[in-house]
Formats: C-alpha cells, structure tokens, sequence
C-alpha cells in the first residue's frame, strides 16, 4: 500500500501514458530520462530500479537520471531513504518525479497472531523488526538479532559459546516453575523451542537423564533456534501484551515472537550472494595472579594456615622460571566464515524464496565451535484465482563442539575453571609428554581436560509447513495450515584417560540422543469486510491441534580397551560399569480461537479475541483454560483538534488473559520411576519408587495484564516512536510448592501465590538528518521492570540456586523479585585489634552477637536490572555507511562463583583472581577491599555475600559497522555490490569481575550465577554483499 | 457450492484431528510406571521395598559421609581439611554448624524416603492375591527399614514428624519424645518376629533389627533393655569377633559374622559410595591400584590419638603414621596431627573414588562392649562386664582389665576409652559422648565453642519453611 503523492503534472502524464498504451505500439526497448526532486530541489542519489529485475540507477548531482527499460509494461520504483517510494508505469520517455518525504512506514502492515493488520490500526504492544537492519556481525541465531533493539525484551546470552543458549523475557520473569521464555511462531508455525541436550550430555527432558560422562554440568542448552539461518529472516514481530498475545492462549504468557521469512517476489530472478570472514579472540580475560605473584602469596599465606613456605628457595624459583600461563593456553584466536546464497523470485503465478548458508564459527576456547548447513525454500503460487497454496521447508545439520565447563568443581570441572586456578608454576606437560599434574591439586590440569575430553553434537532439524489459502467469498478466506518440526540430535562425550576422573576407569564414552517432533493441524476461517469507507470489520475463527513428542536414549560406559575408539565401539566397554536410560513422552494442544477487529470512522479501533485451550500436561477436571482480550485504539491523530505538527498520534488500551502450560509432562498423576540401585546378596538391584505426588486439580498459570500505549510520530514522521506501560499478574502460579520432606516429597507441584511486573517501555527512532547526501538516523528504547513476588500461599520463602560447595544462593520470598540473591552483608575487613584481623566483617543484621543463618542472612542483589537500553546509529554518506548499536543493563547483580572460589579457595595451593589476592587485608594494607586470605574457612557469614556478588551492570558496543556500495552501471554484472567490516562486542563498560556480566551458568533460569561462563568474543569481520 | 466447500474443508480438518487419537488430551504414560500397574504384585511391590532398602544403605555416596561425619568431626576423634568439603568440615568440628548445613541437609531427606518407601509398601500389602509369607516377610522387612531409618533420625535431630503411612497428611508435628522412642521400638520389634536369621547380605535380619534396637535402648538409656536384647544376640550364637581387627574389614571378608548390620557397598556401576579413602589421602600417596582415585581433602587422626593406644594394639596397624610419595619422598604423618585412618583398604575394584567397603552400623564387638556398658550403668562393674570387654581387648592383643581395677565411673571410662580405639573413623563418637553426657563438656575442653543445644542437630530449615507446624531444635 503505497502512498503516492501525484502532482498535477503526474496526472497529466498518467493520461497521456494511458493513451500512448492503446494507441502506440512500443518498441521493446525504450530509453527513459527525467528528473527527481523533493519540495526544496533536486534530489541526487535516487535510487531507480525496474521492478522485478536488476535493472537500475542512480539520479546524479542535478537529480537527473536515465535508464533503459525492457518495455511498455516495466514499472519504475523511485526510492530514497527519508521519501516515500513511489512507482511509475513506465511508457514514458521523459518524467518529473517529486518525492515526498516520511516513511512508509504507517501504511506497513504488522504480523499478528494468525493474521496481519496495517501498522496504523494495531491496538496491542507490538515491536516490528526489519531484519535487514539486524542481521549486522556474527549472528548464529534469530534471538541474538533482537538483543537490545526492542523495548520491554530483556535477552540475555546466558552462554557466549558459539551456538550458546539465550534466555528471553519478554515484560520479565512472570514464572517461578514454569518456563519463562517466549513462544516462537515461525510463519506460523509455533515451534517447540524447549531445551535440548547440553553440553554435558544431561537433558530437561522429562525426568532424570543426566549425562554420566561425569564432566561438569552444563545448564546452558545448546539454542534451538540455531537452526533457522538468520539470513532468511524477513522480520519479526514481538508480542507483548495480552491483546496480541491471547489468541496464543496457554502459551502467549511470556509473549510470542512471530518469525516471518522471506518469500519470493513478481518477474525474474534475483541472486544474493554474502560473506563473511572474520576472527575472534577474547575479550577482557580475568586477570589470575602471574607466578611470580603466586609464589610471593603462597609463601606469605601457607604459614599463615600452618603449612611450610613453599618457594623460599631460590633454586626452587629459577627451576620454575616463568611457570604456565593457563589462559594463554587454553584461549586462540579464532576464524569465523559464512557463505549466504539466496534466490529471490517468481515466475507467472509462483513464487520462490530459496537459500542456501553456511556457517563455521570457531569457538576462542580451543576445541570449541560450531559448523551450520541450513537450506530453505519458500515456495508460493496461485492455483486459481482463489486458491493459494504454499510451501515452506527449512533443512538443517548443525555440527557442535562444545566446552566442558559447568557447575561442577575439582576435578569434574572444566578447562575455563581450571585455567583461573590452576598452579602457574606447573609446566603443561611432563618430560614423557604426558599432562602434568600438580600433586597438591586434584583440579584437572587445564590442557588435560581441554585435549582430554571431547563432547561434540550433531543436530538435524527440518521444519516443513503447508498451508492451502481458499477465497470463499470476496473477502471470507479459508486457511488450511499443516505442519512438522523434527529434531534428531546426538551428543557424543569422551572422558580420556588425560583427566583425573577417565584415568582410573579406563576412559568414559557417553552417547545420548533426543528425537523430538511435533506436528500441527490448523484451520481458520478469515473475513474481512468494508463495512462503508471508514469502517471495517475483521473476523477470524479457528481450531488448531498440536502434539509433541519427546523419545530421549542415553547410553555410557566405562573401562574403554583404548581411547583412540571415543563413543565409536561402546560394546567394548566393560560391561559392569555401563548406564542406559530411555524415555518417551508426548503432550498435545487442541484449542479454539476467535477473534475481531472494529474500525469504526478510522478513527476507535476495537479488538476482541479468546482463545480456548486444552492441554493434556493438566489434571483430568482442568483441561481446558480460556484467555479473553479486548482491546481499544484511539487514532487521535485522526481528530482536527491535533495539531498539524504531529503526524501520528494514537492511544491504546488492552486487557487481557494468557497462561503458561511449560510445565514438563505428567506433574498432574502420580507415577513411580527409576530408583537409586542397591546391593542385596551382592548383586546390584534396580529399583522404583514414587516420582511425584498427584495433583488432579493441577491447572493453567495465569497471568492478567494490563496495558497503555502511545505511538507517536512528528515532523512528518522523522521521530517516531511509542511508550507502554504495563502492569502484569500472574495468578495460580505454576509453583513447586515445598513440601516437609518428613512426607517422603520435597514439592507438589501446586498453584498458588502471585507474581507482579510492572514496567515503562519507551522507543524512539528519528531521521537526525535527512539531507540528500548525508543521513543520520538514531533510534533507542529503554525499559524499566519491577518484579515482585506477591503471595506464595503458606511458604514464606524458598531458598534456591543451589552451587556445589557454596549452598543455596537465591532466594523466592513475597515482597521481593524472583531469585533475589540471599546472602550476608559485609562491612568492611577487620582490623587489628579486632577479633580476627584480616577477616571479612560481616554484619550482625539481628544483633544477637553471633553470626548465622538464621537472621543475618539477607536480600544482598538482584539479578533482574533496574533497566535495559539499546540505541542504535545509522549514518549513510554517499555511498558509505556506518552503523552503531550499544546495548546496556544498568543495576543488575550477578554472583560470579569464581569469586567465590577465589575468596574461599578449596585448595589452598590454587591461583587466584589477581584483584582479590593482590588487593588483600595486610596490617600494611589496611585499605584493602579483599579479606587477607588465610583461613578464609573460619571466616564466619557465608560465601554469598556483599563481597562476592558483583554489580553486573554494563554498556556494550555490541556493534560497529562500516560498509561501502561500490557504484555500478548497468553493464555490470552485479546489480549492486557493498562491502563491509564489523566489529562485535569491540567495548564493554562494566566493574563485573568476570568474564561476561550476561553469562548465567544456571541457563535460562531466572536464577543467575555465573560460574566459569564462556568468555565474549570480540570480533573483526570483513564481508561482501552481492546481487546478481 | 460455497457452503459445499466450507463444509468439504472443515470435514478434512477434522478427520486429521480425529483420527490421531480418541480423547486428544488424555495423557499417555511411556516410561514411568502407575500405581494400578505397578503395586498389584509381588514383583512390583518388592521394587519399591528395594528402593527403601536403597536409602536404609545410604546409597547417596554424601549421605553415607555426612551421616559418618556427623559423628566423628562433631566428636573431636577425627580432623580433615581440603577440598571444598573443608569448610562444612570445619562447621562441625567448630561447632558453628547450622540450619543450612550440607551435612543437615543431606541426612534428613535420606531417612525420610526410606520411610515413605517402606509406608508405601506397607500402605499396599493388604490386598488378594498375595502370598501370606511374603507379606509376613514384606511387613516385617519394611518395619526393620522405618525403625532403622527412625533411629538415625531420632538420634540426630530428636524428635521428629512420625509418619506411618502414605496417606498421612503432609504437614505434621513433631511427635514427642516418648512416642518416637515407642515408634521405634515398637517397629523393631515388630520386624524380628518377621524377619530371618540370615537372608541375602544387605537385608534385614533378626540379628540386625536386634542390634539396631539394642543401640537404641543404649542410647536411650533404658539399660535393662538394652542388656537383654545385647544377651539375646551374644546367646544366639550366630556371631562372633573375627580372629584380627583388619580381618573385620577386609575384601576377602565381606559380609563376616561380625558385620551384625552393615551397608553393602559395591564399585559397580550405578550405585554410589562412601569413598572414604577418596578423602583421606593425598593425590601422591601411593594407591595400590590404577583404578584407584582420591579427592581433594584428607581426614586425619590426631597425635593424641595414636599415643593413647597401648603398646602392640594391633589396631594401630589400620593407621598410616608414616609413608612414602609416589616418587619416594618419606613423609611423616604422626607428629603432625596427620595420621590417616586406613581401616577401609582401598578397592582393587573401585572405579575411581567408586569404591566397595561395606559401611559397619553393628559390629559384633559393639554389642559386646554395649552388654558391658549396660551393666555397668546398672549395677557397676562385674566380672561378666569385664569378661565382655576383654573379648575385644584380646583380639587387639593389649592387656587385660581386671575387676578390681574400676569402680562405675573408670569402668565407664574404660568403655569410652574402648571405644575410642575400637571404633575410630566408624561414625560412632558423637554417639557415645552424648549418652554419657560428655559432647558438649569434651568440646569444650577441646575449646570449641560447644552449647547444649549442640546436643541435636537443627533440622533443616527448607523443612522449617515447608511447615508451619514444625519447630526447630531450641538454640538454633
């Protein structure tokens, strides 16, 4: 929908064009010239392309331009950015184009649930992203396209490892059990985006299943979206408000994104051809004490805890020389490539969209990193006049090699925690070239359990959908849509003979596989009418049927004959010392949707939409919810009494009811599932024991939420934007309600208690400057969230987040946000003349001169941050582009338990984190932040504490672009080229100690800690851009 | 034509939904099991039965440590450091321990599921078709398991919640104190009636459920009974002290006739231990076997310890006070307070710190010495008393005790000092402190900071949190 300003001598040309068509025969080829002008002057720069085909130029200085086109029927598209594109028949020889500015913009239409709806006349809080404009630096998947460029959506990469997992929220954590992330509609076809295996072979699937390869434990999932080539991406649309998310029913709790790919176009074909190659290194290391520090510390602090002084001896120091630098070791600089080939077209009545990418990150952890192959076509034609049908199928092999770190400590830990503590005065490897291994350390030698352990991947993942489209009547549309999603993914882990764990047995080989798949059935029917002029009505209805299917095989074994096999001959293995599990689950959807929309006089805009949904995940009495919405817009810009300065003025106001059904299978019955083996009469026996109480009235998470928006435009749109404020509840909480375990179970799962966010959305973009040669446009959003648990029923508070050797961290209480950090308050180091000098001074908090749990512990942090902000830069110079993006999080804490186990080593011989030793209490160094190190286990308080938990508040360059359109003539056989360089996460701004203030070791949990996270990558990439 | 069509699709749609499945939301299990299907036979009901045996053998690897643990670190009779377990080490010998504590924690859900597994097999006992002997047998097995598994509660955290069935309400009370010792007396009892005189190594048996019960009068100070039951096992005649002290606890020896109630233990897979020695020596300490693999803390015994022994006690042999690195650099242990204690040999089977020492609860010189000390705090020193001590004096080859040696109370130290050196490193010495009220005042001339209320451990505060009617031990 175009909005063309014709002037009178348009008219007078389209006439006369309109004669010349039936009067004249035409030759085929025809040259075209003219001019191209806005209100003030000629405009240079102009892009002019025949429609359909590659065919194109540029007005020059005076806004002159002439092209040749095929023939009498070839439309001409005037564009330049700032203007509205306006199209030309083009049976013309000469023509006098002005061009209008303001955007397209508001006659764009947005994606909705099951439907579109001009930009204009959407009532609910929507953020619309033009893919072209995110797909900047090395994007792995969709998710981390939309990090920090959309108001009220917090993303976070809880793992910077290529192809590491995100967590989402979308208007905050509304879930304390359930799941907290969005649902995915991918043209739509709402995906199952649940966890997959991680890097440690463990799954979330169903019950139990945890790796036994026994190498940390890694929470954070491998992304499920990695399967989606970014590059295919033609928006997305995320909703976040009950108006657009209610016709998602039990799913839309935690907002939906609407994933919409490219599809092919009218006349001819298009090529485009992009790549990439860059590096990446690390960005900020955690500086470790060196060995010359190390040996000073260890001499000082060992006979301070009774131990000898190790490296008094000189001849001790020269042997050792410059000792080990673990992180030199273990970190490399590391190649990226990708190759994107798409096809864009059509012919007659059929349309294509195909492409092909790869993509090969390397990972700045050696031995760490990802390889895609992702192929896809999108195919749509027209059968008749009144049936469309289309085709959409998405082919993926993703290739992982993953790290080994996780929440596990000593020697199950992985190569990141050890190089933070491993004895820089130990060599790598021994005269025999075998790995070193400290005799005062059981922590696995870094290099050991870098080239020692192996956990690679393989995923397939197709998604194929089909929709049939039947025009009943003019305007009463009938929508058949089928779809399948299957996943095949297998782990392979091996623990050699290298690590402290696979030497004594003999080596670990561990093989799990996930087979995951849904299909959907849907049918919707879709009338729209013009009532009159100014009102329409739109009505759709619909059943739609999904069924999930989860099949989980996991196999491991010990006592390998040599490690040179790997996982590749399992059976010979020793036959006592080997696990298997299996698991088969399935879930099913069957629900019923309605909605419409009302515009009345263009000016009060009306929508209502219910869903019903059945899930079988809930008790017998309770399957089915219904989530209602209403919603009003008020287009006040419409209204003369708004001044002529503002080009768009409207008021939305939406109420509505979603729920959340993320539950895992089976939580309503009671069953009985494998139970811990014992030995009777010598033998090892299998057992079975209870898994859960039943809960027959078990039911729907519901969150009610409220909302008010603004979307406003001035100056003819140059600044646009909206605000939004929301006020979120979520009633029967989906929660695991702690249970005595005197009753044989620690939770039912229940629901009770309330969570509440509010939060401020706040977007802008403006056009800064908009001269022909130079434009600079700026757009930024900024969201505040407050989280607060209202009710937990009968339990006051629940301590969780529980770290090996450091107990429970978080804590869930009414009156506070979810995953508060639960911990005690230090003030300061004691002094000397104070009980223990040198120790931290922790705070007496009920004063009853003692200090422990029971009423000095306290809210310390919050992981959730005050705000979130992006703002992104544009700038185009002739033929040259720069563009900038930064993304911040200010007032969030995290609890990086590598701080932790720096303060509180568990070996005294262990490196540790320069800042905390270097910076230590010393009756010379009174000043210092950080206690003096000695006997750090008679410090009284706990490990969480104020001295621990960092402020994880930063700003990122999380971008910086430079790119430069090579100038073509017609003759060339490109019809564009751009080459670019980019820089990704180039700056960080933060006091974080730590790797990442993002990371989250517990994957996408609200709880946050952060323990040996993989560290950022910064980036330099060099690319081009071709079309053909 | 157009209503034709309409109806033509809405058929298709249907049929795809219908034909899927009956009722699309009925929720189909795969790989768990149900009650109707699971609890109907014998078979089924004896898995359940094995996974409350599973926790009665503290199965859980933490579990069996802390419950150790708790003992002998509170008890002063062994020190550790290393590791990230140093510093909840350091909790209990400090006695700084709380609520919070991981020891706390791990214990208590361990004993509570083994009664809700013995509940759940004796909630299902009453129905047709099952064989009149195996539900004597089940009954009495799954009692053993409550009262075994009620006694270790008790004796941690006094008492505590009582429940005997599955269908009992979630939230309760503690029970009081006469009705927890009545509670497991009364299951124990109810058990030897129905239990064996010998079955399959690891379940129960008269002998166990009298052994159990027999530490249960002791430490509930009911002397005569305890005496009794003790004779009752001494005159059955089906036990006896192995010919030497390392014998007890050997591979070879598994399963000995000592071993009145002992936890299997086995290195296969699947199935965790107590890794004891994977926390008593150092990484250069050199293991017998490959296989072999230790942890990052050690657990010492003290000097003091070692120059109490008499002369030639052979149970100093299950000590290493001196050894060599593994590339043969001497090491002294004795001297400085870090003498290992090497009762439990390490496995030629273990895989990693996985490893198969049978944990002992009752040892045949336990009931010994327990008749002697139930004699003795009844009626003072005897001849029979000192005959029972001698027993185990003699198999440790040190001096005799004789009667006119001792009145009450240095016979009563003698016990204790018996004790100490029979039972080291066996999770015992809180135990024995406390019945003859030295814990707290033994603490305090070790010059920890040891109150009263140390005397029981909290219970742990997410069971406090859960339940309204529940109230902590006094001073926590």
């Amino acid at each position: 929908m175009m909005n063309i300003h014709v002037t009178n001598i348009k008219i007078r040309n389209f006439f006369f064009l309109i004669f010349l068509f039936f009067g004249l025969c035409v030759n085929a080829q025809q040259d075209i010239t003219g001019s191209v002008s806005d209100e003030s002057g000629p405009l240079p720069g102009v892009t002019i392309v025949e429609k359909g085909t590659t065919n194109g130029t540029t007005s020059d200085f005076d806004g002159n331009f002439s092209i040749s086109v095929s023939d009498e029927d070839a439309v001409l598209v005037f564009s330049y950015l700032g203007f509205i594109t306006q199209e030309i028949s083009a049976n013309l020889d000469s023509y006098q184009i002005i061009l209008v500015e303001g955007s397209n913009e508001l006659e764009e239409v947005v994606v909705t649930g099951y439907g579109t709806v001009k930009k204009s006349d959407a009532t609910g809080a929507i953020s619309s992203l033009k893919a072209d404009d995110l797909d900047i630096g090395a994007i792995v998947s969709v998710d981390q396209m939309m990090q920090g460029r959309a108001a009220g959506v917090q993303i976070s990469q809880a793992s910077s490892e290529p192809g590491g997992g995100l967590s989402i929220r979308i208007r905050g954590a509304s879930s304390v059990n359930a799941s907290n992330e969005p649902l995915y509609v991918i043209d739509g076809f709402p995906i199952d985006n649940s966890s997959t295996l991680s890097g440690s072979g463990g799954t979330e699937v169903g019950v139990g299943g945890s790796g036994s390869a026994q190498i940390a434990q890694n929470r954070s999932p491998r992304n499920p979206l990695n399967s989606i080539n970014p590059s295919d991406i033609e928006r997305i649309e995320i909703l976040k408000d009950a108006s657009a998310t209610a016709i998602y029913g039990s799913r839309g709790a935690n907002g939906v994104v609407l994933i919409t790919t490219k599809r092919g176009g009218e006349g001819g074909f298009k090529v485009n051809y992009n790549t990439y190659i860059g590096t990446s290194q690390i960005t900020d290391r955690v500086e470790v004490m060196g060995t010359e520090d190390y040996m000073d510390f260890m001499d000082e602090i060992l006979p301070q805890e009774g131990d000898a002084a190790p490296f008094t001896d000189q001849s001790t120091r020269s042997a050792i020389g410059a000792g080990t630098n673990w992180q030199d070791q273990i970190y490399r600089t590391a190649f990226i490539t990708d190759h994107n080939l798409s096809l864009t077209g059509g012919t007659g009545k059929t349309s294509v969209f195909a492409s092909l990418n790869y993509f090969d990150q390397e990972g700045i952890l050696d031995k760490t990193g990802i390889k895609k192959y992702i192929g896809r076509i999108n195919l749509d034609t027209e059968i008749s006049e009144k049936i469309n049908i289309g085709f959409n199928l998405n082919a993926s092999l993703i290739n992982d090699q993953n790290g080994r770190d996780g929440l596990n400590t000593n020697e199950s830990a992985g190569p990141i925690y050890g190089s933070l503590l491993y004895d820089p005065t130990e060599p790598v490897y021994n005269s025999d070239g075998t790995f070193a291994r400290s005799p005062n350390l059981t922590t696995n030698n870094p290099m050991s359990t870098l080239e020692g352990v192996t956990s690679l991947a393989e995923t397939n993942r197709t998604l194929a959908n089909f929709y049939i489209n039947y025009e009943l009547i003019d305007g009463f549309q009938a929508k058949l849509n089928l779809g399948s999603d299957r996943q095949n993914m297998r782990r392979d882990i091996y623990n050699s003979r290298a690590t402290i764990l696979g030497g004594p047995v003999g080596g670990i080989a561990d093989i799990s596989t996930l087979l995951r798949s849904s299909y959907l059935g849907e049918f919707t029917l879709d009338y729209n009418k013009e009532l009159n002029d100014k009102n329409t009505v739109n009505v759709l209805g619909g059943v739609t049927y999904q069924k999930f299917t989860n099949r989980v095989f996991m196999a491991n074994i010990s006592g390998m004959p040599t490690d040179a096999l790997a996982t590749n001959a399992l059976q010979l293995g020793d036959t006592n010392n080997d696990n298997l599990f299996s698991l088969k689950e399935e879930n099913t959807l069957l629900s019923y949707l309605a909605r419409i929309n009302y515009s009345f006089a263009n000016k009060l805009l009306f929508t209502g939409s219910i869903r019903a949904d059945g899930s079988s995940r809930f008790g017998s009495d309770q399957k089915y919810g219904y989530y209602p919405s209403f919603a009003l817009g008020y287009k006040l810009v419409e209204e003369s009494f708004i001044p002529e300065s503002l080009s768009e003025l409207k008021l939305r106001i939406s109420w509505g009811q979603t729920g959340n059904q993320e539950i895992g299978n089976y939580a309503s019955q009671l069953t009985f599932g494998a139970g811990q083996n014992v030995v009777l009469g010598n033998a090892i026996v299998g057992t079975v024991q209870p898994a859960r109480l039943a809960n027959p009235a078990l039911k729907w998470e519901t969150t009610t939420q409220l909302n008010f928006g603004i979307d406003y435009g001035f100056l003819n749109d140059r600044v646009t934007g909206s605000i939004d404020y929301f006020q979120k509840n979520t009633t029967d909480l989906l929660f695991n309600l702690p249970l005595p375990i005197a009753s044989g179970y620690s939770s039912v799962l229940s629901n009770i208690g309330e969570v509440e966010n509010t939060g401020i959305e706040f977007a802008i973009n403006s056009g800064l400057i908009t001269t022909p040669d130079f434009t600079w446009n700026i757009s930024g959003n900024i969201t505040s969230i407050k989280n607060n648990v209202l009710d937990l029923g009968r339990i006051n508070q629940i301590v969780s987040g529980n770290v090996q050797a450091v107990g429970g961290t978080s804590i869930i209480r009414v009156g506070d946000p979810i995953g508060s950090y639960w911990g005690y308050e230090v003030d300061g180091i004691q002094q000397t003349g104070d009980p223990n000098p040198g120790y931290p001074n922790f705070v007496d908090q009920n004063n009853d001169g003692t200090i422990n749990a029971s009423g000095d512990l306290t809210v310390i942090g919050n992981p959730a941050p005050d705000f979130i902000y992006g703002i992104s830069n544009n700038i185009q110079y002739k033929n040259f582009g720069l563009s900038f993006f930064f993304q911040g999080v200010e007032g969030a804490d995290l609890l990086n338990i590598n701080v932790i186990e720096s303060m509180y080593p568990a070996n005294r011989r262990r490196n540790r984190i320069a800042e905390i030793a270097l910076d230590r209490w010393s009756p010379t160094n009174t000043n210092a932040q950080w206690p003096s190190g000695a006997n750090s286990n008679r410090y009284d308080g706990g490990k969480v504490n104020t001295l621990t938990l960092q402020d994880a508040s930063f700003l990122r360059l999380k971008n910086v672009q430079l790119n430069y359109d090579v100038p073509m003539d017609n003759s060339n056989v490109f019809s564009s080229l751009r080459l670019f360089i980019t820089g990704q996460n180039l700056l960080t701004f933060t006091d974080y100690i730590g790797f990442d203030p993002e990371a989250n070791s517990f994957g996408r949990s609200n709880l946050r800690v952060d323990y040996s996270s993989y560290p950022l990558a910064s980036t330099f990439m060099f690319g081009l851009n071709a079309q053909f | 034509m157009k209503i034709f069509k309409i109806n033509l699709f809405i058929s298709f749609v249907t049929l795809i939904i219908m034909t899927n499945c009956e009722d699309p939301l009925e929720e189909e299990i795969f790989s768990q099991l149900a009650p109707s299907t699971l609890l109907i036979n014998e078979d089924g009901i004896t898995t359940v039965l094995n996974s409350a045996y599973s926790y009665a053998h503290w199965v859980n690897n933490s579990v069996a440590r802390w419950a150790y643990y708790m003992n002998d670190f509170a008890g002063g009779s062994i020190w550790g450091k290393g590791g990230s377990i140093e510093s909840w080490w350091t909790g209990l010998t400090e006695f700084t321990w709380n609520s919070t504590h991981l020891a706390v924690r791990e214990v208590w859900p361990n004993h509570y599921r083994a009664i809700r597994d013995a509940n759940v097999v004796l909630d299902n006992l009453d129905q047709d078709g099952l064989n009149s002997s195996f539900v004597t047998l089940t009954t009495a097995e799954s009692k053993f398991i409550r009262g075994w598994s009620y006694s270790q509660l008790y004796n941690l955290y006094g008492p505590v919640p009582i429940h005997t069935s599955g269908s009992d309400d979630a939230l309760k009370p503690r029970a009081s104190d006469s009705e927890i010792i009545a509670q497991i007396e009364n299951d124990l009892l109810e058990s030897i009636n129905g239990l064996p005189e010998t079955t399959d190594f690891g379940k129960g048996t008269k002998g166990a459920a009298k052994g159990i019960l027999t530490k249960h009068y002791l430490n509930t100070q009911q002397w005569q009974k305890a005496l009794d039951m003790a004779k009752n096992i001494i005159n059955s005649g089906q036990y006896a002290l192995q010919p030497t002290f390392q014998d007890v606890f050997s591979f070879e020896n598994e399963g000995n006739n000592e071993m009145i109630w002992a936890l299997p233990k086995h290195s296969g897979s699947g199935n965790q231990l107590m890794a004891l020695q994977s926390l008593t020596y150092p990484p250069n300490y050199p293991r017998p076997y490959s296989n072999n693999a230790v942890w990052a803390a050690r657990t010492y015994l003290f000097d003091s310890f070692i120059d109490s022994f008499e002369k030639g006690d052979e149970r100093l042999i299950s000590t290493v006070q001196q050894w060599s690195t593994s590339d043969g650099t001497a090491q002294n242990a004795y001297g400085y307070d870090q003498t290992f204690p090497a009762k439990f040999p390490f496995d030629a089977n273990s895989l990693a710190w996985r490893s198969g020492n049978d944990t002992p609860i009752v040892r045949y010189s336990d009931i010994l010495i327990s008749a002697a000390e139930a004699i003795n705090e009844l009626s003072g020193p005897t001849q029979e008393a000192i005959d029972l001590i001698n027993q185990v004096r003699e198999r440790a080859k040190i001096s005799l005790l004789s009667l006119g040696d001792f009145n009450k109370e240095s016979f009563r130290a003698a016990i204790i000092q018996e004790r100490r050196w029979e039972f080291f490193h066996e999770g015992k010495t809180r135990e024995y402190l406390l019945r003859h009220d030295l814990f707290i005042s033994d603490a305090i001339s070790r010059g920890k900071d040891a109150k009263p209320h140390h005397k029981l451990y909290p219970i742990p505060q997410s069971e406090i949190d859960a339940n309204d009617l529940l109230t902590q031990n006094p001073g926590y």
